[in-house]
């Protein structure tokens, strides 16, 4: 699909492309933060590292908004965030399957990685609207944008095409979801910070996350293929997002 | 109105006595201003919802709460009153009372969040940040509005299928490969209709200029006293905290607790939504 150029490259505002480039700075600077609070002991560790979240989510949403898009180019994120939602009530009957994480992999994948950030971001919002906003909303949102960002980042590289990659990848990114929401709780909330406490709290998410794994993959695996090619071909039909 | 009268207020009054609730919630683990802030949140849950389902949502939050509180009595060697000792474990009087006041202090926060919810609405969000975060914005409200339509689209597929199909294998494998081949429709058709939604769109000049929004709140003699209020409330009581808890210490001994000012002037900022409900003396 080399010869589609259809779809120029928008125009961003200087504030635009500046946070723009420092996405990455902000994805990696907000676990540092966390830890350098931790090794510290600083005191409110739960309310800094959340606004430190809510910070490290303005590059993604002020670079979005400075792309000023065209409707066309807004919906697929919007169809995967609600069909993300969705799907918690639609698949309730099937235990087996998670698709949350799944869709926003598959979205980053197909769409490019800014695509994936905020579906996944939007994700845990809209998510919490209806399930129960709490303090962890917003490293909620911070983690699942970096799923779909990575998801972005890697299949841009082209590592993520066969269907044995995906599904590893997936399996490992609900470890990560897990993982960072963990040590933010023993961060935030765990005065005494040892070892004992981290493998307790690891060790009571280890099954969830096992269990949400294994789900995301059961999800993940018979759409990896099928899915991108769908989503390749609606793109070429209705020329949608920046040319592949 | 069945939300109290706080309800009514512009959303950044609202939304500033929130974040005012749960940052000094977060802040602070003296045990009188945790008891406080606990007290203040769940009387205004059960005024916005009723006792019943404020029992219901605190028991959600137990199995937290019970994890948090066990993980910092449990395993702690700083507190000096040893009260039980078995290996790596030992539980002291101070971790005890420290495991407490962080797990009320999480009770309260989610308690203050229950209370967001049920005041903050989404129109009030939108309302806030529509100006600021256009698209986005515009993007939560449509996929508040898309997601209903999944679920009662996901039903209509599962409907045509059954009759296509007739009858289904009620294994496991048979109903995921279901599901799976439901989210595949769902998707294309969703991608297909939204292509629809954005040329309509379009046809009415989404884009064309920056947005304007219908206000239903407007900036009255009253919001200007209550915020007033409330930035004065704040100042005081970072200042009575700062200076009445400071020397607070749960470790190596938990410090005595001393009658303060500042509880009272604590409990009248978290009590914010009920002192405005005195304008309802007025008449």
């Amino acid at each position: 699909m080399g010869k589609q150029t259809t779809v120029e490259k928008r125009e961003m505002g200087k504030l635009g492309r500046f946070m723009r480039s420092i996405e990455p700075v902000a994805l990696v600077a907000l676990p540092i933060v966390m830890l350098i609070w931790a090794w510290l002991r600083l005191p409110n560790a739960a309310l800094v590292t959340s606004a430190c979240a809510i910070v490290a989510l303005v590059p993604f949403f002020v670079s979005f908004e400075a792309e000023r898009r065209k409707a066309r180019d807004i919906m697929p994120i919007i169809v995967m965030t609600a069909l993300a939602v969705a799907g918690r009530l639609i698949f309730a009957p099937v235990p087996a399957i998670k698709p949350v994480t799944a869709l926003v992999i598959i979205t980053g994948l197909c769409f490019g990685r800014d695509e994936g950030f905020i579906t996944g971001a939007l994700t845990m919002l809209v998510s919490n609207i209806f399930f129960g906003q709490g303090p962890w909303t917003p490293w909620q949102m911070f983690t699942m944008g970096l799923i779909g960002y990575l998801a972005g980042v890697l299949g841009s590289h082209g590592l993520l095409k066969r269907r044995w990659s995906i599904g590893v990848f997936g399996f490992l990114m609900v470890f990560l979801y897990g993982f960072i929401l963990d040590t933010w709780t023993i961060v935030g909330f765990v005065a005494d910070m040892n070892a004992a406490n981290a493998f307790a709290t690891y060790a009571a998410g280890f099954f969830t996350n096992l269990a949400g794994a294994i789900g995301t993959v059961v999800f993940l695996v018979p759409i990896a293929i099928s899915w991108p090619r769908m989503f390749g071909r609606i793109k070429s039909k209705y020329q949608i997002g920046p040319a592949a | 109105m069945a939300k109290g009268l706080f309800a009514t207020y512009h959303p950044a009054v609202c939304m500033l006595f929130f974040l005012t609730a749960i940052c000094f919630t977060f802040s602070t683990q003296h045990p009188v201003y945790v008891v406080l802030t606990c007290i203040m949140a769940g009387a205004y849950l059960v005024y916005l919802r009723g006792v019943r389902p404020f029992l219901r949502s605190l028991g959600m939050f137990v199995p937290m709460v019970v994890f948090v509180g066990v993980l910092n009595s449990l395993f702690n060697a700083t507190g000096a009153t040893s009260l039980w000792k078995w290996g790596p474990f030992s539980v002291t009087v101070e971790g005890l009372c420290y495991g407490l006041a962080v797990g009320g202090m999480l009770v309260a926060i989610l308690l203050w969040f229950a209370c967001y919810n049920e005041v903050m609405t989404e129109d009030k969000f939108t309302y806030l940040f529509g100006r600021k975060l256009p698209t986005i914005s515009l993007m939560v409200s449509m996929i508040s509005r898309w997601i209903p339509r999944m679920v009662s689209r996901g039903h209509s597929v599962y409907d045509s299928q059954e009759a296509l199909i007739g009858c289904y294998d009620q294994s496991k494998t048979g109903k995921m490969k279901r599901s799976l081949r439901m989210a595949t429709v769902l998707t294309g058709l969703g991608m297909e209709d939204s292509v629809q939604t954005a040329d309509s769109m379009c046809a009415r000049g989404y884009g064309t200029t920056s947005r304007t929004s219908y206000a239903r709140f407007k900036w009255h003699t009253r919001e200007r006293v209550v915020m007033g209020l409330l930035l004065v409330m704040i100042v005081v009581n970072i200042v009575l905290l700062v200076i009445g808890t400071g020397s607070f210490k749960f470790y190596p001994r938990v410090s005595p607790i001393e009658p303060l000012w500042g509880y009272l002037t604590y409990a009248l900022m978290l009590g914010l939504p009920f002192l405005v409900e005195l304008e309802r003396l007025k008449r």
